[in-house]
């Protein structure tokens, strides 16, 4: 049955099933499998570890009085009689919620990056490539194979963690509604991250090798950043737009601000600046549905942009990646986008009467 | 470069290294632009971008790296590539074990490529090339560093296409192998084509006729008797002993006439072996070396 599956997937794309036969062999999804199940695995003890045991007085998954402590909030013990500690089992879940999710946005666009870069390079480097600009497949059935077929291991090791994930959201009580619009966020910026990648890894063959750690590196870069960057309400939100991390924090603000605190601003001021975000008087950040219909928009644009670049430099890498009608486009574009996030607020200025 | 290659012909490219015939070829094939002029295939222009798919289609290139994915068995990948060329089942299959059979894999097919030999992996890239019947082959180097079975393998199959009507360019710089295949070639120097004729035409231009004889005794009589025949245009005594290389200019019935002649001369003669200077040699003649 899984034959005649990838049988009818190469019908439809045969880039993709190149992909899939070359990678997706039992041996290989085993072991992204296995690493998927061991990685939760060691998730799940780690705060397993974390439970109070008997006769613990304060901890962070206690259900007593709140002391702040350090970075984490802990709380105060209060033991049945046999001693045993009541525990906030919802908080406990919740952690390891915000723990997978980050962990799987971050592996999901850095490991993706590299596999999406190397691949491009490794067939740049064989000669490989052109036999495929060569036969009369578009453009767009090739790179789509190749998107979707080159982190197929990685797609596997996703779906593997996806039961924990949804589990831990709904013991934490996250709602159900919001998870899913989470998971189509993060696709959504898969589908634009990849494509970049793909730009990248077209135009920078030169590198020879280099360019896979880099674009891993920037993103890595990226994403920390724009994890802990608060909205600024100026253009620099922007980032802040194209990075899926955003939207964790209405899953689990409390929490989310809690882990966000090393950086200096309190969960308050992370969630009113939210609240407060607007782009041209449009309130994006007021709930989690306008924030996100917003970022996969923003997605949506700029993955269109990619799309024309890769049209257009994948047939010919001889030539510039835009035209240059089209670059004047984007360009405008980026400004209108941008100065949507400036203040929209002027502060009144004194002056000194004469 | 004026070039013009008939439907059907087997054309041979030669000329020194970095003359031009793989840049050609890469133009040909569409994986580079030309700076300047045009090229027409079948009467159609060809250009670079996303127009005349169709003819895109019936082209087929193997370039002489012949690369190839270690990951996939033989029959995967020549399924990929079928798919790439849009070859819909049952045809697909069909032409899948068609190509396996003419180029000798048919036993190697769930063989991972890693595991091919080169003159298996170059037989594979060629079965690559043709798995979508193009009605024009593009090979550059095919049978470069083949062992002579590989060649000859190679040779046969590059024979057995063109029998099925395909027209074939090909670069090599083994110009024996050339001279058994092609029906005509150019030769290529400083990215120009400096020459481009049927392999007939060349060989009666520029190919001179030679008679390698030996003789018992001393020579003196035989040079004195070859003296007597206007067709002999010259001579070269070898190092081997009463052993001469007289350059001919007759035909056949005069090359009949000559031996008649030195036989009834009593000249006793143990060697008398007409040849025509190959491909090589006229290629080495006409001193086209320079590289671009």
């Amino acid at each position: 049955m899984t034959m005649n599956l990838i049988n009818q997937l190469g019908e439809w794309n045969p880039q993709l099933f190149r992909e899939v036969k070359g990678r997706l062999k039992s041996r290989n999804g085993a072991i992204a499998l296995g690493v998927s199940v061991f990685s939760q695995l060691l998730l799940v003890f780690t705060f397993v570890e974390k439970l109070p045991g008997r006769g613990i007085l304060r901890n962070r998954y206690c259900t007593g009085g709140m002391e702040t402590k350090s970075y984490y909030v802990s709380y105060q013990c209060l033991m049945d009689t046999y001693s045993n500690p009541d525990i906030n089992w919802q908080l406990w879940w919740t952690d390891i919620f915000i723990w997978m999710s980050a962990i799987g946005i971050f592996t999901m666009l850095i490991v993706g990056t590299y596999m999406l870069i190397s691949d491009l390079d490794r067939e740049e480097r064989r000669g490989t490539l052109n036999f495929i600009r060569l036969s009369p497949q578009s453009t767009q059935s090739i790179l789509t194979g190749k998107l979707l077929g080159v982190p197929i291991l990685l797609y596997v090791a996703t779906i593997g963690a996806m039961p924990l994930h949804l589990w831990s959201g709904v013991a934490a009580q996250v709602p159900l509604g919001m998870i899913f619009i989470f998971y189509g966020v993060t696709f959504a910026s898969c589908v634009f991250f990849y494509s970049a990648a793909l730009l990248f890894g077209l135009v920078s063959s030169w590198m020879r090798g280099f360019q896979a750690w880099l674009a891993s590196g920037m993103m890595l870069f990226f994403m920390t950043g724009t994890t802990a960057m608060r909205i600024l309400e100026n253009p620099m939100d922007l980032l802040n737009l194209l990075s899926p991390s955003t939207l964790l924090v209405y899953l689990v603000p409390d929490q989310f601000a809690e882990y966000v605190r090393i950086f200096g601003y309190s969960a308050e001021t992370l969630l009113s600046h939210l609240h407060d975000w607007r782009w041209f008087h449009l309130p994006i950040g007021s709930n989690e549905v306008t924030t996100a219909v917003f970022m996969v928009l923003n997605y949506a644009l700029w993955t269109v942009w990619i799309w024309q670049a890769l049209n257009r430099h994948f047939r010919n890498p001889n030539s510039t990646t835009l035209s240059k009608a089209h670059s004047y486009w984007l360009v405008g574009g980026l400004e209108v986008l941008m100065v949507g996030f400036a203040p929209c607020t002027v502060p009144l200025m004194t002056f000194p009467q004469a | 470069m004026d070039l013009e290659v008939e439907m059907g012909e087997v054309y041979g490219l030669i000329g020194p290294n970095g003359a031009g015939k793989t840049t050609l070829i890469r133009m040909l094939a569409t994986a580079e632009d030309p700076t300047t002029g045009e090229i027409y295939i079948n009467g159609d222009r060809l250009l670079r971008d996303q127009s005349n798919p169709t003819l895109k289609r019936r082209l087929g290139y193997l370039p002489d790296d012949f690369p190839l994915y270690d990951d996939l068995t033989v029959w995967d990948y020549l399924d990929y590539f079928a798919r790439l060329y849009q070859l819909r089942d049952p045809r697909r299959t069909q032409r899948l074990y068609e190509v396996q059979e003419l180029v000798q894999l048919t036993n190697k097919r769930h063989s991972p490529i890693a595991t091919l030999s080169r003159g298996m992996k170059q037989r594979l890239s060629l079965a690559r090339t043709i798995i979508h019947e193009p009605i024009l082959l593009l090979l550059d180097e095919p049978v470069s560093g083949l062992d002579p079975i590989a060649r000859m393998q190679f040779r046969e199959i590059i024979k057995t296409l063109q029998s099925a009507g395909m027209t074939i360019l090909i670069s090599s710089h083994v110009l024996s192998d050339l001279a058994e295949l092609c029906t005509s070639v150019g030769i290529m120097e400083l990215g120009f084509l400096v020459e481009s004729a049927s392999l007939k035409d060349l060989y009666q231009r520029l190919s001179r006729q030679q008679i390698l004889m030996s003789t018992l005794e001393n020579t003196d009589a035989l040079l004195a008797e070859l003296k007597n025949h206007p067709q002999v245009q010259g001579w070269e005594l070898l190092p081997t002993a009463g052993q001469v290389r007289v350059n001919f200019a007759g035909d056949e019935k005069e090359c009949a006439t000559l031996l008649r002649a030195i036989v009834a001369a009593g000249i006793p003669l143990t060697e008398f072996h007409c040849t025509q200077e190959d491909l090589e040699t006229i290629f080495l003649k006409l001193d086209h070396k320079q590289a671009s």
